[in-house]
């Protein structure tokens, strides 16, 4: 029940796990990701991204970007992200 | 001939000498590593990239944009991309000589090439030649993505409004840690072409697109070309400091080279002031006879 979570920035790998559930702030509004989503690719406005792992929900600051859904991978390319401190 | 002590002096300055350019090669050393890591990250940001505009083009259906339009060119902007520091052999001087003979060159076929300059080197050069329209200073050796999204904006904006017909980005293309060659990569117009290179890795994955495609093309197109310029910083990074690392290796050996021959020719002026003193003593003791 679980799928592949990544987060990419220009100069580095920000997170890569895996998630049971991902809240994406899309350029249309929020959206969720659950496993065996449809391939989608998306673009991505400024806001925040949550995950939850073991019930534990966490969330990371994204500066705009995109998203691309495929084969239970879900790949965030952003400007920039900040972890939570 | 000189004496001794002058000789005693020169070793002791080519000492220090060498003291300095070796800690400054480790120093890039340890900046050119950091640099090929950021390398190898964004990396993984591009292929990712491709993978979405392969996507995007695999799915068919007409892509234009504002920023794929091809005009007759008649206004060019060069970005040229140096250090601020020297100590790094040709690396800057080889990269001016290139954007220069360029600008020479084109100069009757284009009405203006104008620069936008990254980094000290390459500014203090072309500005006395030419148009530099804007100078980013100190952000080359250590590049962050803020910077090149703020260039990748400008241009874009000055691409649209008119101002310039094309976008051409100039920097040495890392190619091993001991040879960068100088290039020159169109940014502006994006070009179609690079969309249908990529389109190799194409998956024939049905992807949902959210908003539409057109939207989403114009949405990820100015990203691509932020990250270009992203990608130019970090090669000529990787470039500057693994120059100042070979130029410094280079003359930490030199220095231990004119060490040891100066320790000759001192050892020699101290064996000839020797031999000239016994000469003096033992003609006096003769002459007291």
């Amino acid at each position: 029940m679980s799928f592949q979570l990544k987060i990419i920035t220009p100069a580095r790998l920000v997170f890569e796990g895996t998630v049971d559930s991902v809240r994406l702030p899309g350029l249309d509004g929020d959206f969720g990701v659950l496993d065996n989503h449809a391939a989608l690719i998306s673009g991505i406005a400024v806001g925040a991204l949550q995950y939850d792992v073991n019930g534990q929900r966490k969330s990371i600051k994204l500066e705009g970007g995109f998203v691309e859904v495929n084969d239970n991978v879900v790949s965030v390319l952003a400007d920039s992200a900040q972890l939570p401190e | 001939m000189p004496s001794q002590k002058e000789y005693n002096v020169k070793i002791a300055s080519l000492g220090n000498t060498a003291k300095v350019t070796k800690t400054m090669n480790m120093v890039s050393t340890a900046k050119y590593r950091k640099a090929q890591d950021a390398q190898g990250s964004s990396k993984l940001y591009s292929d990712q990239l491709n993978q979405v505009i392969a996507g995007l083009a695999a799915s068919g259906g007409e892509l234009s944009h504002p920023l794929m339009k091809t005009l007759e060119v008649k206004k060019v902007l060069v970005i040229t991309f140096t250090s601020d520091k020297g100590l790094c052999a040709g690396f800057n001087n080889n990269l001016i000589k290139f954007v220069e003979s360029f600008r020479r060159e084109n100069a009757d076929k284009y009405e203006t090439i104008d620069f936008i300059t990254c980094g000290k080197r390459g500014y203090n050069a072309l500005r006395k030649t030419s148009t530099v329209v804007a100078n980013y200073d100190d952000k080359t050796s250590n590049p962050e993505f803020e910077t090149a999204r703020e260039i990748g904006d400008k241009v874009q904006k000055l691409f649209i409004d008119g101002e310039y017909d094309q976008v051409i980005i100039a920097n040495n293309n890392f190619v091993s840690a001991l040879s960068q060659i100088p290039t020159l990569t169109t940014l502006l117009p994006v070009s179609g072409a690079e969309a249908e290179e990529t389109e190799s890795t194409d998956n024939a994955t049905d992807y949902i697109y959210e908003p539409g495609q057109a939207e989403l093309l114009s949405y990820l197109l100015p990203k691509t070309v932020n990250f270009q310029v992203f990608k130019a910083f970090l090669e000529n990074a990787a470039g500057e400091h693994a120059a100042r690392m070979a130029a410094m290796d280079a003359a930490s050996t030199n220095a231990k080279d004119l060490i040891q021959k100066y320790t000759v020719l001192r050892n020699r002026a101290r064996q000839a002031a020797i031999t000239t003193e016994l000469t003096e003593i033992v003609a006096g003791a003769e002459s007291l006879k």
